[in-house]
């Protein structure tokens, strides 16, 4: 089971994202085919997800954790530190459990 | 396909400690402004120094500024910190004479300040050491003329004049030498006319390392005639006024720390002969305005000669004048560096 900060939830792998981009600035020279690449490093690592959780309550819970650092553990993956930075979902389904989808940003890398 | 990568870096400092989040940085030089300026973008806290500590600006090795810290701007969300610096010269605005000095009355004398007449450079030094202002490397050119000896109640620093307006009243009539910071915190008086003599300090080629340019060629500005008069008391065997240059175009200069009518009158001090001849050169001709981005690094400064080779696109191949700099460190660790050049045609 994965978590965030205790909160249990159940990944969905098809809609599973970690992405990062670097600070690159290309400058073109016109005239020719020189150009300048700039690195100023690495922008931060973001994960987006879908999960199912229990009910809303737990998606309340999350909604608590909105800003907050903490630890988030995915199956099969190493735990990080992150940031909570979104928390949104669909209506609950008929058997209580709701969809959600969370977006965070990894500070421990 | 010629690619230059870089991984750029800032080192920014204030008291001499580190910016460690410090992630972009503007600088501002030209020998068209009175002083550098600068500024430092921060994220989250304030890394801790105070008013009048010396901010210094190194961007992969090169010394981009050296100035004091005179501002500190804040913004809520998203929190930036952005720190404010001006150039040393800057502390020549707010000097002034020192002492109980009527703001009415001449202020100091020559023989106040440098002990009787003295060449430009000499003046514009001893200002500079009584400001406590460092040229911190740079050097105090001149024209080597005595000044001060027929008019020397024109060469007082008022009471109520800055230090840096007095500079500039030296400088107005010194033939083309001007005052001004540069690189690193430095400060020159170098001699600029329009037309850059002797060899370039570096070369901007098209399609190499120009990444954006306009060129602008006009004579809208031009003159073919200079008439300068100078120090109009006691004049009456050689008046002081000079006409050089022919045409019908008249350019009028008229400035009374002038002291001599011709290069041949007796005494010491410019003459409006030199005057005109300087403005003759400098304005009977096609201005020639530039300005022109480019992503290199290099110690870029103004008062420096560039060679400019960009016929097929912005109709210049030659040296021209660096009146200006601005360089900018973007938080995409983009560097670029733009001039604005002057020159003649």
């Amino acid at each position: 089971m994965s978590d965030f900060a205790g909160i249990p939830m159940v990944v969905d792998a098809d809609n599973y994202t970690e992405r990062r981009t670097a600070r690159v600035a290309i400058q073109e020279i016109p005239g020719g085919d020189t150009f300048y690449i700039d690195s100023g490093g690495r922008g931060p690592m973001f994960v987006d997800m879908t999960v199912l959780v229990q009910n809303v309550s737990v998606l309340g819970a999350f909604m608590a954790q909105l800003g907050a650092s903490n630890t988030l553990r995915i199956d099969g993956r190493d735990s990080h530190t992150a940031t909570l930075m979104e928390v949104g979902g669909p209506a609950q389904q008929p058997d209580g459990q709701t969809k959600a989808t969370l977006k965070f940003v990894v500070t421990d890398i | 396909m010629p690619v230059t990568i870089r991984t750029t870096n800032l080192d920014a400092s204030v008291g001499g400690n580190n910016i460690a989040n410090a992630f972009g940085a503007r600088v501002s030089l030209g020998y068209d402004m009175s002083y550098g300026t600068a500024s430092v973008d921060i994220a989250g806290d304030w890394p801790g120094g105070n008013f009048g500590d010396s901010i210094d600006i190194i961007v992969m090795g090169e010394n981009w500024f050296s100035g004091v810290l005179v501002q500190v701007d804040y913004t809520l969300y998203p929190r930036q910190i952005t720190a404010q610096a001006r150039g040393r010269m800057s502390a020549l605005e707010q000097f002034r004479p020192p002492g109980e000095i009527n703001p009415r009355e001449a202020g100091f004398l020559l023989d106040d300040l440098t002990g009787g007449p003295a060449t430009d450079e000499a003046i514009v030094s001893t200002v500079l050491d009584l400001a406590g202002v460092s040229t911190n490397g740079g050097s105090i050119g001149g024209t080597g003329t005595t000044m001060g000896t027929v008019a020397p109640e024109e060469f007082a620093w008022k009471g109520k004049e800055s230090a840096l307006s007095y500079i500039q009243r030296i400088d107005q009539i010194s033939l083309g030498y001007r005052t001004f910071e540069s690189t690193g915190g430095t400060i020159f008086r170098s001699q600029v006319s329009t037309i850059p003599e002797g060899g370039s300090d570096f070369t901007f080629t098209e399609g190499e390392d120009i990444a954006s340019a306009t060129n602008t060629r006009s004579i809208q500005e031009a003159y073919n005639a200079v008439r300068v008069s100078g120090y109009d008391k006691g004049d009456f065997l050689d008046p002081r006024i000079f006409v050089a240059g022919g045409g019908d175009r008249l350019f009028e200069l008229e400035n009374q720390m002038i002291e001599r009518r011709a290069e041949s009158s007796i005494g010491e001090g410019i003459s409006c002969e030199a005057m005109a001849n300087y403005w003759l050169n400098e304005l009977d001709r096609v201005l020639v305005k530039l300005r022109m981005t480019t992503p290199r690094n290099d110690n870029i400064g103004p008062g420096q000669v560039h060679n400019i080779v960009a016929s097929s696109r912005l109709g210049q191949s030659g040296n021209l004048w660096v009146q200006r700099v601005d360089k900018e460190y973007a938080s995409d660790g983009k560097i670029s560096q733009t001039m604005t050049y002057v020159g003649a045609g």
